[in-house]
């Protein structure tokens, strides 16, 4: 829960509006659902497999299980579902791959942990069994990079956020503000906005996280320009393009944001959000709903969405998604058969449209994204964040390395000392490579070449 | 015991008393002990063992070694270990000075002032004992909270400005340890109230005899008496206080960066949450046991409660 990047619980259900029923000529997106089975399986093709499924409540992945009968029926496979609290699919998948337990033929994981997976043979490749049905150009591109390691494709989506910039329309109109397109502006309008102890002009992430200020932080890095390694594995996060980057996010959390923001996760930053405080945050889309939702939401129909603005070296929306992989414990061609099979099935376009027609979002399709089905449910301006979010934002946004998450802790530790005024950016940065460079030094990856291409060249 | 009892009536020579009192109390909470025995050893000795070879989950495939005290060493002389070293002294130490003085000082108060509701003050005095820690902590975060929270809000009314208390790394761990004291404060009062209202009457007396002031009294007379009890109460509010992890995990997360990182949340940490490194949460582990130990021995002896209460 500490860790997660955004609250999934309510992430998924996205508020229908009210009358907007469903047009009178429905779509029957439950039965294309059901008559797109022969083109992933054919039928009685698994007979006597069974397929052990670990993974996490999601309304998407709810959502898939209540169709398993449908695959069930139609394949003769036997899917279970086994559903665990987030952290604890963490460590039970990890151990069920590190031990070659062979418990589950299929893991619903992070992306960010597929190099992990990847580069240990945890997990099998699925190129070669992807069918032409899954449309797999239809994912969106980003998105899609994520899931492969060393050029081979690992998992596919069934979930995915960007960050986007909710700004209060009502309060930029009062104050004469156009939107901001960069840094710089953001900065300037985070300034003329806060009046104090009213309303604050943005709030950001300061919690210390890989999950927490490292992901939104990560876009300034990447709007000045840093890097995270050098070709050899160094840490250059504390470069001279970090340490600015680092700085402008810090001035806008103290001298723009609320008392205290240096310390708040996501949770406070969307409720401060909500009870109508703050006039912008730069989060994930994951709480869109939450926004919309005059129970919980105090700024319905005050807010605009926007790209999250651009620094010096261009906007890196954040990015983050869950999915699922077929484990390397998989041997028999038959039972791998059966678990890529349902994989695409489980994540089809079908699958994808039939859940946005029952308002489970978050979408991970292009053809969903542009659909007349979710601008029949979801604000235009909304919908044109993300589209445009997913299409820049990269997959590389975060080092795609096994070792990302504890050097992302070991950063959000030191940064978090920055908003809150204990350290210099300088001297937080350099603390969190020095930390990094001996943590890797222990691991034996100090001096390796680098596993990832990254966002910027070298120096 | 009663076999013993009757060795000792029959034979009632010097030598056979003392070596049934030596038996009888050691046979019958030997169940007890072995219970605890097989409850705690396995584990210690195990997180013993972890912490002198080199386990790191981080790392796959990592060959076991020995590598001697190289965990401890880490600990002990690095910045992050010292400081969580550190940060773990200040609150559990500020803590429990402060939980025994709020406890005298309100026991005081009550034995004083409350007449008949005593009862009735004591039952809601000890209504913080009944809360679960990490319910606790999340009310004082939204107690605190400066955009929600009452007190930035009275704060905001009498002065114009909006305070964040956890916001800092001062005030960060001031508020943990006031949650502490808040939380643990209610046993000293019970524990001292009891004391004070069965002081002996004669010293009490004579000093009133002899025009002793009201603080005299208290100074001269109440807390010398009340020196066991004093130094009981602190080994009690030193174990509780010194076992803080909902307030530093849910309320400030060890922040501002490393400001409130204590040693069992620095083993939480370094060992599950934020590293794979189990060896050197282990040997952090072990340093906390023999702190422990080692605390609990000096309040022993600067109270010398063992001298006043057994000779």
């Amino acid at each position: 829960m500490k860790r997660s990047l955004i609250p999934l619980a309510i992430a998924g259900v996205l508020a229908a509006p009210a009358i907007t029923a469903m047009p009178a000529a429905a779509q029957d997106y439950e039965g294309a659902v059901k008559s797109s089975l022969p083109d992933f399986a054919p039928a009685g093709a698994f007979k006597g497999v069974t397929l052990n499924i670990a993974c996490r409540h999601l309304p998407a992945m709810d959502f898939i299980q209540s169709h398993q009968a449908l695959f069930e029926q139609h394949t003769g496979a036997k899917i279970n579902f086994t559903d665990y609290p987030e952290n604890d699919l963490r460590s039970h998948i990890v151990a069920d791959a590190s031990n070659k337990a062979a418990g589950f033929q299929v893991y619903c994981l992070d992306n960010n942990y597929i190099p992990l997976f990847a580069s240990n043979g945890w997990v099998h490749e699925l190129d070669s069994s992807i069918k032409p049905a899954y449309k797999l150009d239809d994912v969106f591109d980003g998105l899609r990079g994520t899931y492969s390691w060393d050029g081979k494709l690992y998992g596919v989506p069934i979930y995915a956020e960007v960050t986007i910039l909710y700004y209060r329309k009502d309060l930029l109109e009062a104050a004469g503000l156009a939107v901001p397109k960069t840094l710089d502006e953001l900065e300037a309008a985070a300034a003329k906005l806060t009046q104090p102890p009213k309303t604050y002009g943005i709030a950001l992430r300061g919690l210390r996280g890989e999950g927490m200020n490292v992901y939104p932080w990560t876009e300034w890095l990447r709007s000045y320009g840093g890097n995270f390694l050098s070709p050899t594995m160094e840490p250059v996060f504390n470069s001279a393009a970090a340490i600015e980057g680092t700085e402008h996010y810090s001035n806008l959390i103290r001298k723009s944001g609320p008392p205290g923001s240096g310390t708040w996760g996501w949770d406070k930053v969307s409720s401060s959000f909500n009870a109508g405080r703050v006039a912008m945050i730069v989060e994930s889309t994951a709480f869109y709903p939450t926004f919309i939702d005059p129970k919980q939401s105090n700024v319905v129909g005050k807010i605009g969405y926007a790209v999250v603005p651009a620094g010096p070296k261009g906007a890196y929306p954040a990015n983050y998604s869950i999915g699922l992989a077929v484990a390397a414990s998989v041997t028999d061609a038959k039972t791998l058969d059966a678990a890529s099979s349902f994989l695409q099935w489980a994540t089809s376009q079908q699958m994808e449209f039939a859940r946005t027609a029952k308002d489970i979002g978050n979408e991970d399709r292009k053809s969903v994204n542009q659909s007349d089905l979710l601008k029949s449910k979801l604000d235009a301006g909304y919908i044109k964040a993300v589209a445009d979010g997913q299409a820049i934002t990269k997959k590389d946004y975060r080092p795609m390395i096994p070792q990302w998450r504890e050097m992302g802790d070991l950063i959000g530790e030191q940064i978090e000392s920055v908003f809150t005024g204990g350290k210099s950016a300088k001297d937080a940065l350099d603390a969190a490579a020095a930390a990094t460079a001996e943590r890797f030094k222990a691991q034996g990856v100090a001096g390796k070449a680098r596993a990832y291409p990254e966002l910027f060249a070298d120096n | 015991m009663s076999a013993s009892g009757a060795t000792a009536l029959a034979t009632p020579n010097r030598r056979s008393v003392k070596r049934s009192i030596w038996r009888s109390p050691w046979l019958v909470p030997l169940p007890g002990f072995l219970l605890l025995a097989i409850l705690t050893l396995p584990p210690f000795l195990y997180s013993v063992y972890l912490s002198v070879i080199n386990i790191d989950v981080s790392v796959p495939l990592l060959p076991v070694r020995f590598v001697w005290l190289t965990n401890y060493a880490r600990v002990l002389t690095t910045a992050d270990g010292l400081h969580a070293l550190m940060i773990s002294l200040i609150i559990s130490f500020g803590s429990t000075f402060a939980a025994v003085v709020m406890g005298l000082v309100i026991a005081y108060l009550i034995h004083l002032f409350a007449g008949r509701l005593a009862g009735l003050i004591v039952v809601l005095v000890l209504v913080p004992l009944a809360v679960s820690p990490v319910a606790m902590a999340l009310v004082f975060s939204l107690i605190l909270d400066p955009l929600y929270g009452p007190v930035p809000q009275i704060v905001e009314m009498l002065t114009g400005e909006l305070i964040a208390p956890t916001g800092n790394a001062t005030g960060a761990l001031l508020t943990v340890m006031f949650v502490q004291t808040w939380q643990w404060s209610p046993l000293a009062v019970i524990l001292l109230l009891g004391g004070i209202k069965s002081l002996p009457r004669e010293p009490v007396e004579a000093a009133q005899i002899d025009g002793a002031s009201f603080w005299g009294m208290i100074w001269h007379v109440h807390l010398p008496l009340l020196r066991p009890l004093l130094a009981v109460t602190g080994i009690f509010e030193f174990i509780l206080c010194s076992q803080v992890f909902a307030a530093t995990d849910l309320l400030t997360n060890g922040g501002p960066g490393n400001a409130t990182v204590d040693l069992s949340l620095f083993i939480y940490k370094i060992g599950i949450s934020e590293s794979g490194q189990v060896s050197v949460a282990a040997a952090a582990g072990v340093i906390t046991l023999i702190l422990g130990l080692i605390s609990t021995a000096v309040w022993l002896k600067v109270a010398k409660w063992d001298t006043q209460i057994y000779r």
